[in-house]
């Protein structure tokens, strides 16, 4: 069914049948993926016959190089301990302590937002990589959802461009979000594209109705953990919009970059989450407690 | 937060800023080597001068005053060197004419000067005069302006010091010539008063009193002589016999008849018998042989046998010459007892005339001694007046004259291109300090947790390849600015300044 759809000429499709590698790792994510899927894309069938937005019925598993290229930290080999990946472990295990929490709404818990004081801070990698590091460490389904969406973001970076995503989402409230997310190489993780980028000049989402979007799919996937990586808190409004429906929000803080005060003013605009938390990326200076300043500990992997 | 750590971070929150920090060092070392090469060069001209100026006086009142500090004479000519006439001078003789236009820049201009010319003394009488100047053909006129007011201004101090010592002495002259008269007429007075008890000149150095009293002695010995003389005559008086007793002619013979005799005989020693002369004499002798004398002669003798004694009338006539002599020596003995006896109240009556006489006398010879001596002096001032005007002594002598400086002594250009270095580095440094500790932004975990929010923690960034090329172009940038210090030293921008202008 891939070879057909490759024929039909799918924009994105084409671009996904250029890059090396891609076919055999997206057939076998796809293959995995398939089988939870069909439980939850079951109840809104009649989204199938919609001619509307070019139809994902062939679902192909984002790769691993793809994914790479995206900015996700793969370890240099399965001996040796890499710092950021013990890093972000760290991370992961406690952002994961706060969607484990016995929250007053377990849905809500389990929607993670990245946000960030300015645009360029790190919040894709820092989204893609947890997404990645959740759904690697632990039988967790992990959906990362770009609610960013400009050029450059994460559904260019994996060439989702043209794929229905979260703008679809939204505009069309009773659409099957199962068909959007899209598989990876990774096990359990989902990518939910922005989003096409509309030709017709249709405005950008408004942020309520997005997180409303969110908020449905929270509740189609009970058991999933939905990565949101958002827009920079000081350049839109989106964020203050998706703070109440976050169960925590980690603001990603550039080192040697974001000034104290723009760090604040974002913390202003998320503080309708409950679960403010910063995290620093790109940490140049080393000192004596730091993590990981001690070096390799030792040879086993971190998983 | 460990001291290290802390550390740590403000080094690498000032690192974030190195390129601020080495912007600033390079303005700060352009912009200082910039103002250091602009400076203007300092020459030093020096001369060195020997100056005797104390000899005159030194030489005219030595032992009379007292010793008037010559190194204080010295330091007023150093003094008056430097006074506004002369400062005044200095730059009317030099191109420093020609940089005053108005009265308030040649006031600051000589303030100035006055300030900058300095005159060392180096040994008592060595001097070094010193001036500065960014042009160096000034800086030597300067100084040689003031050798020559200096050298001019001993030359005046020394006239008027041979004056000021011309007018001293006279001045001494007078003031002595003035007490010597009257200590002269004190003294005449005085020896007017007690001629008598007085030593004079005249009886060799005795007083009258003394030579009285000598003479007194004197006469008294005398008197006791005479009279010893008078009594011993009276003796002999009285013990000589009054007659004497003859006993015949006692080897008579006519004398005449003898030398006729002796005159025949020595006539014929010469003569022949036959002479006329012979037979006169012969006739003479032989006419006296048998003439009346013979028979006078005897009648003669015979009375004189029983005569007075002519001792005793020979003795008697000395009496009487002692007799008087006693007589006189006996008044003048009275009238000097008399005249001692007088000499010697009025001496009593003025017992310290004798010490008054030593003082006044004293005082005289002080006085006369000076004034001789001065008047000696007076004749040598003449004489070195007329020396000096004559050959024209110098007592000054320019040792080293001042030269044409080729170096500049001032500004140390090493060592201000060297400060404006370390400034610059050191401006630098604290910049990047100053930034870093302006800045808010998050270096590590520490200051993030500081918000009062949970931290998740951090991750590292690897090193990347651009990192390294950005330190390379940092110490490149770094490395340059040494290079750019080497080359300000080695005088580089001055020769291309040349080069082209």
């Amino acid at each position: 069914m891939t070879q057909g759809q490759a024929a039909r000429g799918h924009l994105v499709e084409r671009a996904m049948g250029r890059m090396p590698g891609f076919e055999k790792d997206g057939v076998a994510g796809a293959a995995q993926e398939n089988e939870p899927a069909p439980p939850i894309s079951a109840a809104p069938s009649p989204v199938l016959e919609r001619p509307k937005p070019a139809a994902p019925t062939t679902r192909r598993a984002i790769d691993l190089g793809l994914l790479h290229a995206a900015g996700l930290v793969m370890p240099p080999d399965k001996t040796r301990r890499n710092r950021v990946l013990e890093e972000l472990a760290m991370v992961r295990q406690q952002v994961l302590r706060g969607v484990d929490s016995a929250a007053p709404d377990p849905r809500r818990a389990r929607i993670v937002l990245i946000a960030s004081a300015l645009p360029l801070e790190g919040k894709s990698f820092i989204a893609l990589n947890l997404a990645a590091s959740m759904a690697r460490s632990g039988a967790r389904h992990v959906v990362l959802i770009d609610a960013d969406g400009r050029s450059g973001s994460m559904t260019d970076l994996l060439g989702t461009g043209g794929m229905p995503g979260l703008r679809d989402l939204v505009t069309e409230p009773d659409w099957l979000p199962a068909q959007m997310l899209l598989p990876t190489a990774i096990d359990r993780l989902r990518f939910l594209p922005h989003g096409k980028a509309d030709a017709t000049g249709q405005a950008p989402p408004a942020g309520s109705t997005m997180a409303a979007a969110i908020e449905r799919l929270a509740t189609s996937r009970p058991d999933h953990v939905l990565v949101i990586d958002s827009p920079p808190c000081l350049s839109t409004s989106d964020c203050s919009a998706l703070a109440p429906v976050a169960g925590q929000v980690v603001l990603v803080v550039d080192a040697e970059r974001t000034l104290r005060n723009e760090v604040e003013a974002a913390l202003d605009v998320l503080e309708a989450c409950p679960v403010l938390q910063l995290l620093l990326n790109r940490l140049r200076l080393t000192v004596n407690d730091t993590f990981g300043a001690r070096g390799d500990y030792g040879a086993a992997n971190a998983d | 937060m460990s001291t290290m750590a802390k550390v740590q971070r403000q080094a690498a929150a000032g690192l974030r800023h190195r390129w601020a920090a080495l912007s600033v060092a390079w303005l700060v070392c352009g912009a200082g080597w910039f103002g250091v090469q602009l400076m203007p060069s300092q020459y030093e001209s020096s001369a060195r001068i020997y100056a005797d100026a104390d000899a005159i006086l030194s030489l005219l009142l030595r032992g009379i005053a007292v010793d008037s500090s010559p190194a204080g004479q010295v330091e007023i000519l150093q003094r008056t060197l430097l006074s506004r006439p002369n400062l005044e001078k200095v730059v009317a003789r030099t191109d420093l004419e020609t940089r005053v236009s108005d009265a308030a820049e040649r006031d600051a201009l000589i303030t100035r000067l006055a300030r900058e010319i300095r005159i060392t003394t180096q040994t008592r009488n060595l001097f070094t005069i010193d001036y500065r100047d960014y042009n160096p053909r000034v800086a030597r006129d300067v100084v040689q302006a003031a050798l020559t007011l200096f050298i001019e201004a001993a030359m005046t101090t020394d006239r008027q010091q041979m004056e000021s010592a011309r007018t001293f002495v006279a001045q001494q002259i007078a003031s002595y010539e003035a007490q010597l008269r009257q200590a002269e007429q004190r003294r005449a007075e005085f020896q007017a008063r007690f001629l008598d008890i007085l030593p004079s000149e005249a009886l060799g150095g005795v007083s009258r009193l003394e030579a009285a009293r000598a003479r007194q002695v004197e006469l008294e010995g005398e008197l006791l002589d005479a009279r010893m003389r008078r009594d011993i005559t009276q003796q002999q008086i009285d013990a000589a016999p009054t007659t004497l007793a003859t006993e015949g002619g006692g080897g008579g013979g006519n004398p005449r008849l003898a030398e006729a005799e002796r005159a025949l005989r020595e006539l014929r020693l010469r003569l022949t018998d036959q002479h006329p002369d012979v037979v006169a004499a012969r006739g003479q002798l032989s006419l006296l042989q048998s003439g009346p004398g013979r028979a006078s002669d005897a009648v003669r003798s015979a009375p004189r046998t029983a005569r007075s004694n002519p001792l005793l009338e020979a003795l008697r006539v000395r009496l009487v010459d002692v007799n008087a002599q006693i007589g006189s020596l006996e008044r003048q003995a009275a009238a000097g007892r008399a005249e001692v006896e007088r000499l010697d109240a009025i001496a009593r009556s003025a017992p310290e005339v004798q010490a008054q006489a030593l003082n006044l006398n004293r005082d005289y010879a002080v006085l006369r001694r000076n004034y001789e001596e001065l008047l000696n002096r007076r004749e040598s001032i003449q004489i070195a007046g007329a020396a000096r005007t004559n050959s024209d002594r110098v007592r000054l002598e320019v040792v080293d004259p001042p030269g044409l400086p080729i170096r500049p002594i001032a500004p140390n250009r090493m060592l201000l291109f060297s400060a404006v270095l370390v400034a610059g580095i050191g401006a630098g440094v604290l910049a990047a300090l100053a930034l870093a500790r302006l800045d808010g932004t998050f270096y590590a975990v520490h200051d993030l947790r500081a918000l009062g929010l949970p931290v998740l923690g951090a991750i590292s960034l690897p090193p990347g390849p651009g990192r390294r090329g950005a330190a390379l172009g940092f110490a490149a940038c770094t490395g340059l600015l040494f290079v750019g210090y080497g080359a300000v030293l080695s005088g580089l921008p001055a020769r291309l300044v040349r080069l082209f202008v």
